[in-house]
């Protein structure tokens, strides 16, 4: 019998997990991929938003405002990147009022720290911007933090708070009896207190299951661009479009790795698993980025991708207590992992009206991350390879990445090689694993015991080897 | 003032830094010891000399430099026995993650931090495969896509096999060689799809790899989307001549589709040392054969010592 089931290990409930897991609570999370953040979250473009592209008075505006906040702290308490580079929204001569609406609804939010700028002040602060630019609404509260390693970051602080972890398992069945929830999976059946269905993507079917209605999820495709370490940041904060009504439209990203993406698309699709990427998508975002200023040089991308928005008609998050001990969270698409810190909050004051909570008394409230060997000063570097030589063998040429960091990764749950890329960034550099990934393998060969033609990409049957 | 540790260490010197112990690096490490020059130094990033050349086991190399057919791994190994007995130091499983001012060489291995520094500096960091990321074809991102030379490697270094139906992009060398290698490991290599008109390799690996085994070389053909959620399932390619769109069923699909010199270290080094950096081998620019690369880093390791000799 357990307090909560928790049903998704993507960002949101991982987040959730880790809000809850200082309580003293029985809590389960269930995933049915066999790493957390391999759904929704793992294309996430790593943007913690001010929230004032959400309408004032919607559920995202307050949780992506509220969530904003609590960055600077978790990402102290568990270690995670996160910098607060601001964001712009750029507008034509034609355009200022829309900025000052923009202004206006984030002064009602409650938002800080935002100014409209000039083209005086974008000559100097973003001079890769086209001149045809006018006017931007600052906000200098956004901030960037690479989304795996927040996501890891929840999941592993949860877990050294007691939280199981069931992965590669799926939610088959789910029915009420009495007070409490029964959950069949494909590996076993569990009775439960509280059901929190933060299924991204799938958390309509999820809801199904339990015989709740709910709104129906429409995958709203979004496709992005990485481009090489070389060409650096094209600019020093995040750069939007002004919205439209479906999309924050085409960005220009720099990422917390000091590299620049572009993107996404925004295009609604059927297929829940459709992750294909096309030339018309790249031809746009190039288009797109040139109206912006910068002139992308094709040659300087290095891989293209795309991932699914959870998005729903309603156009705002869903979360609510849908039947006693059921909460449903709908459609959490952008901002949502902005919002992830303050939807853990909001469902744990859910909680807290059915289940009087304590706090542990062995609550674990600090992670340390992964070391990023090519990040230290050289001191700190030989000080770590004198404890464990591990950390002075490169694996990952493009990335500098080492044996030490990836045995770290797989010493805290990576099993797959994209677990170890999105903990380490082994893999994610130009050569794209041609000169590591056999390296990668043989190591988790060793650490993990398990023959290489059983190690797979990202689950399932993804096997690299036959 | 007190300086940090690190500072405080006495620096090595070196007449010579050459970065990289594929064959390039070798010969330049060779002939400059061999014209008399002192305090080489030679790093390599493998735990082992020899750079590609150890996944190499097919023939065709040697013929012009030992007047002698040997394998990847033969010429290796009998180059690397050169350097036995000369004053060259090696330095292995060592990586240098900068140059920086003064000629500064800055490298990391299991115990810790060092850097050194050279009068001259080489650069002979080989090259590496364009992917299929670089070409942008649209798909999905499923397992089963490598390049030519991981397949190599997956398969001569660790006995493993990429995959049982294979489609191969490009008609590279390294492209025509696996060709024949999975198929002599029992996969079924479908054919080789090139955009060009013609064959990208040399025309006596076509002979050897492709037609002695009836593997077809499709050129005029474009792949155009790769299929399948976690493995390869298949691909959609276009015979340009004809503008006719087909699709056929796959596991596996290689890349050989050109090579790049690798030279990032330079991007990163400070201009006013870049130009004295030597590039050479594959670095400098990519060669059909390695006998080739290995004379003309022996004429640069001669020059080299001419030069700090006088």
């Amino acid at each position: 019998m357990k307090d909560i089931i928790i049903i998704g290990g993507g960002i949101i409930g991982t987040a959730i997990a880790q809000a809850l897991c200082k309580y003293e609570l029985d809590i389960l999370l269930i995933e049915k991929e066999c790493e957390c953040s391999f759904g929704v979250s793992k294309s996430n473009s790593g943007i913690i938003h001010t929230g004032f592209q959400s309408k004032y008075g919607s559920l995202s505006a307050t949780l992506a405002a509220r969530g904003n906040q609590l960055y600077t702290d978790l990402s102290i308490d568990l270690d995670f990147p996160f910098r607060r580079i601001g964001e712009l929204i750029v507008a034509h001569i034609d355009e200022k009022q829309q900025l000052e609406d923009l202004y206006k609804n984030g002064s009602l939010i409650g938002i800080s720290e935002m100014k409209i700028v000039d083209r005086e002040w974008l000559a100097i602060h973003e001079p890769n911007l086209s001149e045809t630019i006018s006017f931007a609404l600052l906000g200098s509260t956004a901030g960037i933090t690479n989304p795996y390693e927040a996501c890891y970051a929840f999941f592993e602080n949860a877990k050294a708070n007691n939280v199981q972890f069931n992965l590669s398992e799926t939610v088959e069945n789910i029915s009420q009896l009495n007070e409490r929830w029964e959950i069949r999976t494909n590996m076993s059946t569990y009775q439960t207190n509280f059901v929190i269905n933060c299924a991204g993507l799938f958390a309509d079917k999820v809801s199904q299951l339990a015989d709740i209605e709910c709104e129906t999820i429409f995958p709203r495709k979004g496709e992005e661009l990485l481009l090489d370490r070389h060409v650096g940041e094209l600019c020093k904060h995040i750069i939007f479009p002004l919205p439209k009504p479906n999309t924050k439209g085409i960005l220009i990203i720099p990422t917390i790795d000091h590299t620049t993406m572009i993107g996404p698309t925004a295009e609604v699709i059927d297929d829940k698993e459709d992750l294909r990427t096309t030339t018309a998508s790249k031809d746009h975002i190039i288009n797109s980025i040139k109206d912006l200023g910068p002139v992308i040089d094709p040659a300087t991308i290095i891989t293209a991708f795309s991932g699914l928005r959870p998005a729903t008609k309603l156009g705002d998050f869903y979360i609510n207590e849908d039947r006693k001990g059921f909460i449903n969270l709908i459609g959490i698409q952008s901002p949502g992992l902005t919002a992830a810190p303050a939807i853990g909050e909001f469902v744990t004051s859910i909680i807290s009206k059915n289940i009087k909570l304590t706090i542990k008394k062995t609550y674990i409230s600090k992670r340390k991350s992964i070391p990023k060997i090519r990040d230290m000063s050289v001191s700190a570097k030989n000080t770590l390879i004198k404890k464990d030589s591990d950390f002075g063998t490169i694996i990952c040429r493009c990335e500098e990445v080492t044996k030490g960091e990836i045995l770290e990764a797989i010493r805290r749950g990576a099993k797959t090689l994209d677990g170890i890329k999105f903990r380490t960034r082994c893999q994610m550099g130009r050569c794209h694993g041609s000169f590591c990934t056999m390296k990668i393998m043989d190591i988790m060969h060793e650490e993990l015991g398990i023959p290489y033609n059983e190690i797979t990409k990202r689950g399932h049957d993804s096997y690299v080897t036959i | 003032m007190k300086l940090p540790k690190e500072v405080m260490i006495a620096m090595s010197q070196y007449n010579l830094i050459i970065i990289g112990g594929g064959p390039a690096g070798m010969a330049t490490a060779y002939s400059a010891s061999q014209s008399g020059l002192n305090k080489i130094l030679l790093i390599e990033r493998l735990p082992k000399l020899g750079g590609i050349l150890n996944q190499c086991i097919h023939e065709g190399f040697g013929l012009h430099y030992f007047k002698k057919e040997l394998t990847g791994t033969e010429y290796s190994a009998k180059y690397s026995a050169l350097l036995e007995g000369t004053s060259i130091e090696i330095l292995t499983s060592s990586f240098v993650t900068g140059i920086s001012d003064n000629n500064n060489v800055t490298y990391i291995n299991s115990n810790g931090i060092s850097t050194v520094s050279g009068r001259k500096i080489v650069l002979a960091t080989g090259c590496r495969e364009r992917t299929r990321e670089m070409l942008t074809i649209p798909g999905t991102r499923p397992s089963g896509i490598y390049t030519a030379g991981l397949s190599q490697e997956m398969i001569n270094i660790y006995g493993q096999l990429p995959g049982k139906r294979v489609v191969i992009v490009g008609s590279g060398d390294i492209g025509l060689i696996m060709a024949r290698r999975l198929t002599l490991e029992g996969s079924a290599v479908i054919f080789l799809l090139e955009v060009r008109p013609t064959l990208a390799g040399l025309i006596r690996n076509k002979i050897q790899c492709l037609d002695d085994f009836n593997i077809p070389l499709l050129c005029n053909h474009e792949l155009l989307e790769v299929y399948g959620k976690n493995r390869v399932s298949g691909i959609r390619y276009r015979d340009n001549t004809s503008h006719q769109e087909h699709y056929i069923d796959c596991d596996t699909l290689l890349f050989s589709v050109g090579l790049i010199p690798e030279n990032d270290l330079l991007k990163a080094t400070p201009s006013s040392i870049c130009n004295g950096i030597r590039l050479i081998g594959n670095a400098e620019y990519v060669h059909g054969l390695v006998d080739e690369a290995t004379k003309e880093a022996e004429k640069l390791g001669k020059e080299i010592a001419k030069e700090l000799i006088l």
